[in-house]
């Protein structure tokens, strides 16, 4: 192919990744704008977030179906030119090569890397990710590059702290993080097998000008590419003297056709014996994390606890969005099953009545997408007034604040005329709740003014 | 007698349209509460402000004015838990054509303001019209300052929003419901949201509150949107059939008075209403008598 392409190829992949990177810092602060009410597209279309959910994500299967494709018929053109993760490491890789270059740790000493490549450890990751995907076992959500993207720019402290392992990863290799972790692309890469138009090494003189493959897909000794590790950066193709790098069919290169055959089987069963690893101990995994988690408040709509954990990808989308600021990052103490899902903590608004904006923003609709009407009627928990806390029964002052407040039309706390009488003699009110028309929103929570609060909502 | 009526109504209405024309400030500054029936929201409001002695006596030349309508919720315009946002667009563009310089339009809300500011439609409204809406999110001394009340019972000081004390003219814009604690709200009720205080504790002594935040601050005009009143199972409300057509605007420079004539749209008698047997007795207006034009469109 002629070098004048290939540069184009490069330039070209190079204004992309700046584009779907700035594509992607855009559509993360409009989202931080509840009544923008955005989905964010990198999660909302992906094969392996489509998988957690795939009833709901239904909608979007044409979509996943066409990154499917785009992936056998390209290879990772997505970990190349799309991924805004991928951008970041290699923006990382960039600024960090000189002191890469003067790691003597750096992966590039050490031969034994090329089996890693090879074969590397993000398969077993995909298969571990494959068989959690439709279990509780949170995996998924801390392996998918989508979602450390968002965490890094939103400045959460895992995410800063995944950044920071990004850079030290770049001390080391570039594309570290892509050649043997990512198990999205390691999905690619498995599609990117599929024998169609590759990007071939048909002549060589040896000068090695090429020898700089960021995820060394290539291998320079026998003049093969991996399309499973090729990200189609076009880096240094342009670089070769003899113009030996071509887009060909399987067939086409003749000679040690046979070998190469018997080689892919070989491997194929390599890869399939690491799938299979990860297969079985993402299915561990599943046991231990079978345990359902039910104390939490969750957002409005989530009426399956296992399937929320299941589901939610701990993206914090809805933390963000919530225009009341009402849904919470669940920390420590409540298992790892829930850590980093979110949480409601009604102070100061409650859940308001009349919006929607979490379930419009959930990119997996593990807050799943009612109707108004829906939203309304589903409760998220019960509220429980403490008789104790209350003023009106603790020092006969007429309050009801939590009965004025209450959303529902019908009132889901009502009053009785009690037998005694306030300290300014008017007839004493006590609210009262009415269970079956409460759905939990917790406005009267968070607007009840006794100290401790004399109304909370449970589970 | 009816034709004798008739022809004595038509005779003092064409006087008092030609004499507007001519003394368009004077006409109608004798009435203490202006009352509107029509189903026309804004000729109605025009037409009450013109009642209490048109715009021009509350708002002069370069003015600024604070309006602060009822935004309390996150609910539909149609459920009349808020102020109707034909009543406020109505009002700014009243104050604009007295010649003020700046609008301001806000409330402290219950719900999260910039939901109640969209969904009441009252931010559109009102930005149109041309008044910039302010959002109190949080009560800082940016945007409160503590003040004394003169002769409160309840409340010995209370925080203030400084747009309102900086202003010009305060105008009260009000929606009529029924409040489960307070009877019901209109006026004296709706001055609540230019606190700062924690106005839930308000409710513990809720009459004596309402009536000493009326003593603080006193608002130029109070307009009264009684288009539709909600009955029952307020403030929040949340169905049509608590609803009743009252198709009513009231105006007047005295919010006890135009929330006593308001009283009598539910039913009540003015004395009946806590805070407003206190504002009589506080020295804020008689609810009783007062003199009162009332006008069919």
């Amino acid at each position: 192919m002629r070098s004048r392409a290939l540069k184009g190829l490069k330039i070209g992949r190079i204004l992309s990744q700046a584009l779907f990177f700035a594509a992607f810092l855009f559509i993360y602060f409009r989202s931080l704008d509840p009544f923008a009410a955005l989905e964010n597209p990198f999660l909302r279309f992906d094969p392996l977030i489509f998988l957690t959910n795939p009833e709901a994500n239904l909608p979007v299967l044409a979509v996943v179906a066409g990154l499917i494709v785009l992936a056998a018929v390209l290879g990772r053109v997505f970990c190349g030119w799309i991924c805004p993760l991928g951008g970041l490491i290699e923006a990382a890789d960039f600024l960090l090569s000189p002191l890469r270059k003067r790691n003597p740790l750096a992966l590039r000493r050490f031969p034994k890397r090329k089996a890693l490549i090879r074969y590397p450890v993000s398969l077993l990751l995909l298969g571990v990710v494959l068989i959690t995907v439709f279990t509780p076992a949170p995996v998924l959500q801390f392996l998918h590059p989508n979602v450390w993207i968002i965490r890094i720019v939103s400045l959460t402290t895992v995410g800063l702290v995944f950044l920071g392992l990004l850079i030290l990863f770049s001390l080391f290799a570039r594309r570290l993080w892509c050649t043997y972790l990512c198990p999205l692309g390691a999905l690619y890469g498995l599609l990117a097998r599929v024998p169609l138009l590759r990007l071939k090494i048909t002549t060589c003189s040896s000068c090695g000008r090429c020898d700089r493959c960021p995820t060394e897909a290539a291998n320079y000794a026998d003049k093969q590419i991996m399309p499973h590790q090729c990200l189609l950066c076009f880096d240094y193709e342009a670089t070769c003297p003899t113009e030996g790098f071509r887009f060909t069919l399987p067939r086409a290169g003749k000679p040690g056709r046979q070998s190469a055959v018997l080689r892919s089987r070989r491997s194929f069963l390599k890869h399939g014996i690491e799938l299979v690893v990860g297969l079985a101990v993402g299915g561990l995994l599943t046991g231990i994390f079978r345990r359902r988690i039910t104390e939490l408040l969750r957002p409005p709509g989530v009426v399956d606890e296992a399937r929320f954990v299941e589901n939610c990808l701990r993206c914090l989308q809805c933390v963000r969005s919530c225009p009341n600021q009402i849904i919470k990052i669940t920390g420590e103490g409540y298992g790892f099953a829930s850590l980093y899902t979110p949480h409601l903590e009604f102070r100061p608004y409650g859940c308001d009545y009349f919006c929607q904006v979490c379930q419009q923003v959930c990119p997996n609709r593990a807050i799943p997408l009612q109707t108004l009407v829906q939203k309304q009627s589903t409760p998220i928990g019960v509220a429980r007034i403490d008789e104790t806390a209350c003023v009106v029964y603790k020092e006969q002052i007429n309050c009801l604040v939590c009965e004025e407040v209450c959303p529902i039309p019908e009132k889901a706390i009502r009053y009785e005329l009690a037998d005694g009488s306030t300290t300014g003699g008017e007839p004493l009110r006590e609210p009262k709740m009415v269970p079956e028309r409460c759905i939990g929103c917790g406005i009267c929570e968070a607007k009840c003014p006794a100290e401790p609060v004399a109304i909370s909502v449970f589970v | 007698m009816k034709r004798r009526d008739f022809l004595k109504t038509l005779a003092v209405t064409s006087f008092g349209l030609a004499a507007r024309r001519l003394f368009p400030l004077d006409i109608g500054a004798s009435t203490d509460v202006g009352v509107v029936r029509s189903t026309d929201i804004e000729a109605g409001v025009k037409k009450a402000v013109e009642l209490v002695g048109g715009i021009g006596r509350y708002i002069g030349a370069g003015d600024v004015v604070a309006v602060k309508p009822n935004i309390a919720f996150n609910s539909p315009p149609q459920y009349k838990a808020t102020t109707d946002p034909i009543v406020v667009r109505t009002i700014v563009d009243l104050c604009y054509q007295a010649g003020a310089s700046r609008v301001y339009v806000f409330d402290r809300t219950v719900s999260n303001p910039r939901l109640s500011y969209v969904t009441s439609g009252i931010e559109r409204a009102a930005e149109e019209a041309g008044a910039k809406v302010l959002y109190v999110d949080d009560v800082s001394s940016k945007l409160y300052k503590k003040i004394s009340v003169a002769g409160g019972v309840y409340l010995k000081e209370t925080l203030v929003n400084k747009y309102i004390l900086e202003s010009d003219a305060f105008i009260n814009l009000p929606v009529a419901k029924q409040h489960s604690t307070a009877g019901l709200t209109i006026g004296m009720k709706n001055l609540m949201g230019i606190s700062g205080d924690n106005r839930s504790r308000w409710h513990w002594d809720i009459h004596q509150a309402i009536s000493d935040i009326n003593m603080a601050v006193k608002s130029d005009l109070t307009v009264v949107d009684a288009t539709a009143i909600m009955t029952r199972r307020g403030p929040t409300g949340g169905s049509l059939s608590y609803l009743k057509d009252t198709d009513t605007i009231i105006a007047s420079p005295s919010v006890a008075q135009a929330d006593a004539e308001a009283t009598l749209l539910f039913g009540i008698q003015p004395q009946d209403l806590g805070y407003l047997r206190l504002a009589e007795e506080k020295g804020l207006g008689s609810i009783g008598a007062y003199t009162r034009k009332e006008i069919s469109l």
